[in-house]
């Protein structure tokens, strides 16, 4: 998984695309008006039929459904702001300036080193006591 | 030719592959030696040479081609089993009709096409680290260093620069740290002291009030300005969802708005990706220092349990037979011996 920073430019980039989208959506699927009372809409779906149909065209989606989709895209927005937001709370080390990072560094750098030395150590003792397990295994005669 | 292909064709059904490969072989050249076609530059003395020569054109260049299994001819030349797949081609008896001249024009240019490699090879100086390689450069450091008794630790020195290596040696010498600060890696130049670009160079708005230094001051003021940015997207885009359902010509001021905010977003990320370094690093050495911390404890957990089970046998021996620690044991079981012997005799 990708470290926190480059999650929240991640999902900083998802919002601009659903930004686009959904600005997309509305743009493609909103509902036709008449300006005035003796307007029709007219009917492009079967003239076009079979031919080339625009990019540009509005496909209008049924009323509930348009609503639906509407409604969906919103809360996928503020379901991504919430994210974006938990994401800078969790930021790693927000409390810490690069002198108290330094100092901690150095701290467990010499922490390391010591637990090192202690674990080369045990390891030594292992040795030796395995060394005598043996022995003590090899003078067992099996009657 | 024709002859030729009849002959492999022959072949019993149980062979194996390379002993088809080394039957045509045989065959091929057999057939290369007897018949006068195979160029207009061969001379009777040396077809084989040429053909060799020939064949081995075409190897290089299908150096790239799937199959890399050497065989051994019998004139001691490596081919590759591709070459001579592309000698005998899917369908001989077509080719039996056409001459070898155009035969041979047909391999060059096959492997031309299938050439583009999803990767590009390794730098040829991996080779040069074989097992005799880094031993023998091993014991000339060992030879050149001045304290021969302390370890080498190549985390946090350089090894001794020898400067006269043998040619197979050479690669096996770490390059001298960057000291400019420039390096390449696959092609590009990289500068280490890349300083990241400030808004004002880039002709972007600066939206917030830089923390008085980026890497000094506390930087939980950072978290609030992004959380303002991030919540000045979302009412800019509600913006320009109302600009666009009342006049869509107008969206380009509050597009450029949204863009700006983007960019500064990233902008103070980025800024803060040397902390953030740091900070990973600290979070790393704290595992670090668990799994340490843990070996050491179940190594010496594991230590005291045999101790303690020394400890009983000793015990145990001493109860048997009242003898002196240690030797217990040992001489308890030679009685136990020389009492089998008696029994048996």
């Amino acid at each position: 998984m990708a470290d926190r920073l480059t999650q929240l430019q991640d999902a900083v980039d998802q919002l601009a695309n659903q930004f686009v989208a959904s600005i997309y959506y509305v743009n493609k699927h909103h509902d036709l008006q008449t300006l005035s009372a003796t307007d029709s809409v007219r009917d492009t779906k079967k003239e076009n039929e079979g031919a080339q149909r625009d990019p540009q065209d509005v496909e209008p989606l049924p009323a509930q459904q348009f609503k639906d989709g509407q409604r969906e895209l919103a809360q996928d927005l503020i379901t991504k702001e919430q994210q974006i937001e938990f994401l800078i709370s969790v930021l790693p080390g927000l409390e810490n300036s690069e002198k108290d990072q330094e100092r901690m560094i150095k701290q467990l750098e010499e922490d390391l080193k010591v637990a090192e030395e202690q674990r080369k150590q045990a390891l030594k003792e292992k040795e030796a006591v395995l060394a005598r397990l043996e022995g003590v295994l090899r003078n067992v005669k099996r009657p | 030719m024709r002859m030729f292909w009849w002959n492999l064709l022959q072949l019993p059904s149980s062979v194996s592959a390379s002993e088809v490969l080394h039957f045509s072989l045989a065959k091929f050249w057999a057939w290369a030696l007897s018949s006068g076609t195979l160029g207009t530059t061969t001379s009777p003395q040396q077809p084989r040479s040429h053909l060799n020569k020939q064949l081995e054109f075409t190897t290089s260049r299908s150096n790239r081609r799937l199959l890399y299994t050497y065989i051994q001819c019998s004139s001691k030349r490596t081919i590759r089993i591709s070459s001579i797949i592309s000698i005998f081609p899917i369908e001989p008896p077509h080719l039996a009709q056409t001459s070898t001249g155009t035969e041979l024009q047909k391999m060059e240019e096959q492997p031309e096409a299938r050439l583009a490699a999803s990767f590009p090879a390794p730098p040829p100086f991996w080779q040069s680290f074989t097992e005799e390689n880094t031993t023998l450069i091993s014991s000339l450091r060992a030879s050149q260093s001045v304290e021969p008794s302390k370890e080498f630790d190549p985390s946090t020195t350089l090894p001794p620069r020898i400067l006269d290596l043998p040619a197979e040696l050479r690669y096996l010498q770490p390059p001298e740290p960057p000291a400019e600060g420039v390096y390449r890696c696959f092609g590009d130049a990289y500068d280490l002291n890349n300083p990241l670009p400030s808004l004002e160079e880039q002709d972007i708005q600066q939206l917030y009030i830089p923390p008085s230094s980026p890497n000094a001051g506390k930087h939980s003021d950072r978290a609030l300005i992004l959380k303002r940015i991030a919540k000045s997207l979302l009412l800019n885009f509600i913006e320009l969802v109302g600009i666009m359902s009342i006049n869509p010509e107008h969206y380009a001021e509050k597009i450029q708005d949204l863009r700006t905010l983007f960019i500064n977003f990233h902008h103070l990320l980025n800024e803060y990706r040397p902390h953030q370094a740091r900070e990973s690093l600290i979070l790393m050495m704290q595992d670090q220092l668990e799994k340490s911390r843990a070996e050491t404890k179940g190594i010496m957990e594991m230590k005291e349990k045999v101790e303690g089970i020394l400890e009983g046998l000793t015990k145990t021996g001493l109860g048997d037979e009242g003898k002196g620690m240690g030797g217990g044991m040992v001489e308890g079981g030679v009685d136990v011996w020389e009492e089998l012997e008696r029994e048996f005799c």
